[in-house]
């Protein structure tokens, strides 16, 4: 029993330790950020966790975790006393002890076996060094920092430690109490004399348990006086304040060196003490003179009721404690388990509605009750929902500190920008995208962001941008990792796929620049030349792409050499909430994510300025003399159509074939139709009958859109998207599904599916119509397709040539006066620049160029290096296709090969040999 | 030896039975919401407790027709990727040993054979035992009906 009970207390001790530490990680680089300025609250945050962390862990016994973080709590103590600034050497230190810590905890019964003496020593360090610089400061050998065992001889010293540990903590609250005292005591309140007062009082009591005698003398006079301005503490003057101020450093003073403090001299500090005390009104004093053997709680209680006797005193500016709200910790499975009771209750409580309603007539005090349990069923169920979303900045916050340390291990500087951290996202999701993220940010530091100087010969600025950003779009949550660094070079990376033997030379030349770089992603691909710390290790994107798609996200990665590269990874909904309009076809419901809404149209019959009109078979709505092509979603799901009578809300069935069949009765009056004199009974007024008031949603797909009828509109409901089994995800018209407030399914229509369905001929709907099917088409013939577009042309004029279209940068018109010749090399002005121009002869066995034109063309292959021109005579086509170029042994250097295009036997170019080529051939500029 | 116990039910005139192990529920939660455009194998989707499951109606999916739903529907929750089969009426467990299962006969009929994984011969008719793992198994071949 006992076993499991202190094993529980372990594990919410390494519990609150990590939070301790995950909490203050933040507030460290802060710290360190703003090292000339620092704020207290946060020093103290600090310190109070490592001290918490200390004393817990000095009370289970793990000596080497106490060590170290006393280690730390002691250059904290030192950083907020400003005796040293936190600069970042001297965090340095710090940052590798937390992290020792972490992974102490990580294990925490065998912490004990982990080595922390480095640690330790480099944290000891940052003390010895500004000793060194200050004499002020005596050596303080009696804190036990250092790693010798305990021996009989010390075993005094530890009550000594423990009195100093205890006290400094304490003090560590007073603090900001503390700055006041000298620079506003106005601002002080009742509240604070208390805690001063307790703190001193501990102090007294504990100094004279282990005769300090100097300590106790100023301990007492302070408590007393603290005692007493608890109960006036408006009335408290500045020369008071300086008094108490002046004792309470020297309490300090004596504290830094407890052991000789006897030897100290503080009779000026007495002195000025019995003054004030002298000098105080006597009246409130006399519980305060409690003697210090008692309880501690007494006076602390008698006196709350002291104050509230006086009932006045409001406490208005405590000290800040913590800025983090309160928080419990709930296991993953017990939230679960509630959202799912949750749901159940909504479904009792439905029904429970349902009975009720026969008995509600003959007493309606029920009316309130049922609607009082309404609410709060729906309240607690949006609340554990939100339970489990977590705002990604919690992820992100992290990243800070990675990006801190790696920067300066590699040298770098790097600012990190992070935008969107209150989008919320599951917290499954959040914690599987904690790897991925890490690595792409590594990555991005170590082979994305250059050094400074080289950034800074690039003509960047010498900090680089690391940019993280979440946001919402197109129901879907995209984060996107961007840096401007010197981005990934297709050619390079084609290189190493070709040799690590994940592509064949063949396949590779057809590639695109994209598709290049988007070999990195293939498993076991690094292109690092050596193994660094930081990544490179071989497992590389392929990772991170798996982990993405594991959630159901999907990875894209774009790059421009020497720009930057920019990854965007997108989330699929599931378990995003997203708010939803809720549509009634027939008898079902269905959700239409907002982002796609547009607007919503009433359209009563009889209304002039907005009519339903035919088209052909079309319906069509005028909206701003726009045509609003109109998709009844009934008629696209084939459900059969309902209204509902306002009168008694029951759903009737609709004859009626097309919507727009509304208007024509309601203009032809004498129509023979025999449904219009049943409808006459319903209403008395055919004009505004509202079974001819049409409901159209108006949805936006791109930069069109289109109005969906619909039966019924219901109310906004925030939803939670559920995925679709794979028997369901062929039907287009739905993103998925949700589960509504009473327990029914309900489905998630799909803007471009139904547009889709409804043969809608809008280009955006085609293309994304398109794109997808082209994603199906690639999944199912995997890369097999190898459709491009390539430009034709021709040098000389029978003989043809292609290149991609991924390989140019620009094509220009130029004439013969726009050259330039020197030697026997022609340049050309380009972009401001003169670049060679190369005729294709030069380089390659073909026939020359005709020189003699009026004018002619200049093609520029994309490159990174420099920018050459080749002439091209005329330009044939930009066409898309898919050909097997053939290269054999006797294809000269330059070609990818030949093919046969449009009954033309073409040469294909290949920039890179071409390229290098004209390098070879021009000599270098 | 392995001793296989399974839920048995009836779809027209079989008695048919899925393994034990890969139920994971028996419910009658049959508030079907109807999907449309899905293969017509599929009933719907229900919230079981806060998540959707995909329910098949048993009798289509291995080749009969659409069942009404009544009294005595039951919903059988697959372990394996939220599935639930509609079926008529729940009946006894049966048990039965691994040797004692055959390969089904050729003339099962008007089953769809690839979703039986063996038959039973109890004392008065056969068990035949169909392969949960097959029958959530996508087809993909699904083509719309316009």
């Amino acid at each position: 029993m006992d076993e499991i009970h202190s094993k529980n207390i372990i594990s919410e001790f390494v519990a609150e330790s990590s939070d301790h530490l995950e909490s203050i990680e933040p507030d460290l680089l802060i710290l360190e950020q703003h090292c000339d300025q620092i704020d207290y609250n946060i020093i103290n945050r600090i310190f109070r966790a490592m001290h918490s962390i200390k004393g817990a862990s000095s009370f289970f016994g793990f000596d080497a975790l106490t060590r170290l973080s006393h280690a730390m709590e002691n250059v904290f103590m030192k950083f907020r006393d400003g005796e040293l600034t936190p600069d970042p050497d001297r965090m340095d230190p710090i940052f590798q002890g937390i992290d020792k810590v972490r992974l102490m905890l990580s294990d925490v019964h065998s912490s004990n076996q982990i080595p922390c003496d480095e640690e330790i020593r480099k944290i000891n360090a940052i003390l010895e060094k500004e000793m060194s610089n200050d004499q002020i400061v005596p050596a303080k050998d009696d804190i036990p920092v250092t790693s010798e065992p305990v021996s009989d001889e010390s075993r005094d010293d530890s009550v000594v430690n423990d009195l100093i540990n205890e006290t400094m903590d304490r003090i560590a609250e007073i603090n900001p109490i503390f700055i006041s005292l000298k620079n506003n005591p106005h601002d002080i309140s009742t509240d604070d004399y208390k805690a001063l007062y307790k703190t001193v009082h501990h102090i007294k009591v504990g100094a004279r348990f282990l005769n300090f005698r100097q300590l106790y003398e100023l301990g007492k006079r302070l408590e007393i006086v603290f005692g007493r301005f608890r109960q006036m503490a408006d009335l408290v003057r500045k020369d008071q304040a300086d008094i108490l101020f002046d004792g309470l450093s020297k309490v300090l003073e004596l504290f830094d060196n407890i052991h000789c403090s006897n030897d100290i001299d503080c009779q000026k500090e007495l002195l000025k003490l019995d003054f004030l005390i002298d000098e105080m009104p006597k009246n409130v004093s006399v519980e305060t003179k409690a003697e210090p053997s008692d309880e501690r709680k007494t006076p602390i209680i008698s006196k709350t009721t002291a104050l509230s006797n006086t009932g006045k005193l409001a406490p208005n500016n405590k000290p800040e404690k913590s800025t983090s709200p309160e928080t419990i910790r709930v296991s993953v499975t017990v939230i679960d388990s509630l959202m799912n009771l949750a749901g159940e209750l909504v479904l009792g409580r439905n029904q429970l509605r349902q009975e009720l309603e026969t008995v509600v007539r003959s007493n309606p005090k029920l009316n309130t009750i049922i609607q009082n349990v309404d609410a709060v069923t729906s309240e607690i169920q949006e609340d554990i929902m939100k339970m489990r979303m977590q705002p990604v900045g919690n992820l992100f916050n992290k990243f800070s500190r990675i990006v801190r340390d790696i920067a300066r291990q590699l040298s770098k500087e790097v600012e990190l920008i992070i935008e969107g951290k209150d989008v919320e996202l599951d917290k499954t999701m959040l914690e599987g995208l904690s790897d991925p993220l890490t690595h792409l940010i590594r990555n991005s530091l170590d082979h994305g962001i250059e050094l400074p100087a080289q950034r800074e010969k690039n003509g960047k600025s010498k900090v680089g941008k690391l940019q993280v950003s979440t946001f919402h779009e197109g129901g879907q949550v995209n984060i996107i990792v961007k840096d401007d660094g010197k981005g990934i070079d297709p050619e390079v990376i084609l290189k190493k796929a070709i040799e690590s033997g994940n592509i064949s030379a063949d396949r590779a030349a057809y590639l695109s620049d994209s598709e290049k770089i988007n070999l990195i992603m293939l498993p076991g691909f690094s292109t690092a030349e050596s193994i660094t710390d930081i990544s490179g290790r071989g497992v590389g994107m392929d990772v991170v792409k798996t982990n993405i798609e594991a959630l159901g996200g999907q990875l894209e990665l774009e790059s421009k050499p020497g720009k930057g590269t920019t990854i965007r990874i997108r989330l699929p909904l599931t378990l995003a909430i997203i708010p939803s309009l809720i549509v009634g076809s027939g008898d079902l419901r269905f959700a239409i994510p907002q982002v796609n809404v547009q607007e919503l149209f009433l359209i009563r019959v009889g209304e002039k300025s907005r009519k339903i009109e035919k088209i052909g078979d079309a319906e069509v709505l005028r909206v701003r003399e726009r045509l609003l092509p109109l998709v009844n979603l009934s008629d696209v799901l084939g459900i059969e159509k309902k209204y509902y009578t306002p009168l008694t809300n029951e759903p009737m069935a609709d004859r009626r074939l097309k919507s727009d069949d509304r208007r024509n009765e309601s203009i032809g009056a004498e129509s023979e139709d025999p449904d219009s004199t049943e409808r006459r009974k319903l209403s008395n007024d055919r004009r505004s009958s509202w079974r001819n008031d049409v409901n159209v949603v108006v949805l936006k797909i791109g930069n069109n859109s289109f109005g969906l009828i619909v039966d019924r509109l219901y109310d906004n409901e925030e939803i939670v998207v559920k995925p679709l089994s794979t028997h369901i995800k062929d039907c287009r018209c739905f993103a998925g599904a949700t589960i509504m407030g009473d327990g029914r399914v309900a489905m998630i229509l799909d803007a471009v599916g139904i547009a889709e369905c409804a043969k809608l001929n809008f280009t955006e709907v085609n293309r994304e119509a398109h794109r997808r099917n082209a994603i199906e088409e690639r999944k199912k013939q995997g890369r097999k397709g190898n459709f491009e577009s390539i430009l034709l042309f021709n040098s000389a004029e029978n003989e043809h040539f292609a290149l991609t279209l991924e390989a140019i940068s620009r094509l220009e018109l130029i004439k013969p006066d726009d050259i330039y010749r020197i030697g026997k090399r022609d340049f050309i002005a380009y972009l401001n620049e003169s670049i060679p121009l190369v005729y294709l002869e030069d380089i390659l066995p073909v026939k020359p160029f005709p020189k003699d034109m009026e004018q002619y063309f200049m093609l520029v292959p994309k490159t990174n290096i420099d920018s050459v021109g080749i002439a091209v005579s005329n330009i044939m086509d930009t066409i898309d296709v898919n050909v097997d170029v053939k290269h054999d042994k006797t294809t000269p250097q330059g070609l990818l090969g030949t093919a046969f295009v449009n009954g033309n036997l073409t040469m294909f170019l290949n920039t890179v040999e071409l390229l290098e080529l004209i390098y070879e051939h021009v000599p270098a500029l | 030896m392995a001793i296989s116990q399974f839920i048995t039910f009836n779809i027209m005139d079989h008695l048919v039975g899925i393994d034990i192990k890969d139920v994971r529920e028996i419910n009658r939660i049959l508030e079907i919401t109807p999907v449309q455009h899905a293969p017509d194998y599929v009933r719907g989707l229900i919230n079981l407790r806060g998540n959707t499951v995909t329910v098949f109606d048993l009798a289509v999916r291995i080749g009969f027709g659409k069942r009404d739903i009544t009294e005595e529907s039951h919903n059988i929750i697959l372990k394996k990727d939220a599935v639930g089969l509609i079926v008529d009426n729940i009946g006894d467990v049966i048990e039965a040993d691994e040797n004692e299962i055959e390969i089904p006969p050729a003339n099962l009929k008007g089953m769809k054979s690839r979703f039986v994984e063996g038959v039973k011969k109890l004392n008065e008719n056969l068990l035949v035992i169909l392969s949960a793992s097959k029958i959530i198994e996508y087809d993909g071949v699904y083509k719309e009906k316009d």
